[in-house]
């Protein structure tokens, strides 16, 4: 269970950047990785151990993706990528607002308002949850991943 | 009136507080649902879609839903950069991901005809809400806790809308492990976005959730959409205006 667990979250952590990444061989700059990685994200990697599958599935460095259409504007971000961990990403075209940074210490989301979550008592009519991951999304992550692959 | 039945693999609930509705009426969207499960479900061998991937069907012969569904992965495949794809690597289609949302909006548009203005349908935790609940008072809608299934952990009151949560509580059950505190910081432990109507609601929530803390920031960049993501250390981000829906 843990396994399984742990390689949905590398999945998942990888998503971003192969989804933003995609096809950035042809269509992006790809320049290698100048600064080391964040403390916190080399500590991070150490303390998987041996739970990890083996590094550098994907390429160190700062990616920059095509720039999507998401409906009501464009986005385009850059992803730093470090020991196939994805360690920052910027919005480098964004719909109504400047370029943002999310490091992931976070500074991050100045307008975002943050609470902590409590329990609330109350009766409501209908409740919203996640199912499981759909199988199509997690197939359709997989095939992003393996074209981000070295 | 109210009813709950399993279909499409999941529970469905589905209430309309007008006082004229009958048992005729909530037979109707379960009635839609099947007929979707039986064209839509790719574990039906005779389902179109089945016969699709076996490539017992030519192109010329799909129905007019199956055609629309497609159309919509083709344009939720482009905006979203190839990212979701109902096509499998195995060249085999998929089209769950899109058809949920797209089955509730479509059901929701169905009990309108019939002229109910009151009502919601709640499809396995995606909900489209229409109207109020009897006497006029607003239908509530709890957000799950992601680290307690049982708990609730924010009421909302939508009016006409769609809310979907995306999540993965397999992967918020190790927040509580103290040795991989840090390493799941980071990580979104469930994202709940309200949207016009369940479809857009569920398919941006999907993509969102795949971008991990960045997905709230990509909602908040959405006219129209807002969102609560909960990280696996039990804090909340909310887009700017998501407080207007909070009870």
């Amino acid at each position: 269970m843990k396994k399984i667990a742990l390689s949905l979250a590398v999945i998942f952590s990888f998503g971003i950047y192969a989804f933003f990444l995609k096809t950035g061989e042809q269509d992006a700059s790809s320049t290698a990785a100048t600064e080391p990685a964040p403390a916190e994200s080399a500590g991070n990697t150490a303390a998987d151990g041996g739970i990890s599958p083996s590094p550098n599935t994907y390429k160190d460095g700062t990616f920059t993706g095509k720039s999507i259409d998401v409906f009501y504007g464009n986005v385009r971000v850059s992803a730093t990528l470090k020991s196939d961990r994805i360690t920052d990403i910027v919005f480098l075209e964004y719909p109504n607002d400047n370029p943002t940074s999310l490091g992931k210490s976070n500074g991050a989301m100045p307008l975002l308002k943050q609470e902590a979550i409590a329990n609330q008592s109350a009766d409501v009519h209908i409740v919203s949850g996640a199912t499981e991951t759909s199988s199509g999304f997690m197939d359709s992550l997989e095939s992003a991943m393996d074209q981000a692959k070295i | 009136m109210k009813r709950t039945e399993l279909v499409m693999g999941m529970p469905v609930i589905v209430e309309i507080a007008d006082a004229h509705a009958d048992s005729a009426a909530l037979g109707s969207v379960f009635e839609y649902f099947r007929y979707v499960d039986e064209k839509f479900s790719t574990y039906k061998s005779d389902s179109e879609i089945s016969k699709i991937n076996r490539h017992a069907l030519p192109e010329q012969d799909w129905s007019a839903d199956m055609r629309e569904v497609f159309r919509l992965a083709e344009k939720t495949k482009l905006q979203t950069e190839n990212y979701f794809d109902i096509r499998k690597p195995d060249g085999q289609y998929d089209p769950s991901g899109l058809v949920k949302g797209w089955a509730i909006r479509n059901a929701a548009r169905l009990l309108r005809a019939e002229g109910f203005r009151n009502f919601y349908i709640n499809a396995g935790g995606d909900i489209e809400t229409s109207g109020s609940a009897e006497h006029g008072a607003p239908w509530t809608v709890g957000i799950k806790n992601p680290f307690n299934t049982g708990e609730i952990v924010k009421v909302l009151e939508i009016g006409n809308g769609g809310i979907a949560t995306s999540g993965n509580y397999l992967r918020g059950n190790h927040i509580y492990n103290p040795k991989e505190k840090e390493e799941k910081l980071e990580e979104v432990s469930s994202l709940t976005v309200i949207g016009p109507d369940i479809y857009e609601a569920d398919r941006f929530a999907t993509a969102a959730f795949a971008m991990g803390k960045s997905g709230i920031v990509f909602i908040e960049s959405l006219p129209g959409f807002e969102g609560y993501m909960i990280d696996c250390t039990g804090m909340a981000t909310m887009t700017s205006g998501f407080e207007r829906y909070a009870k």
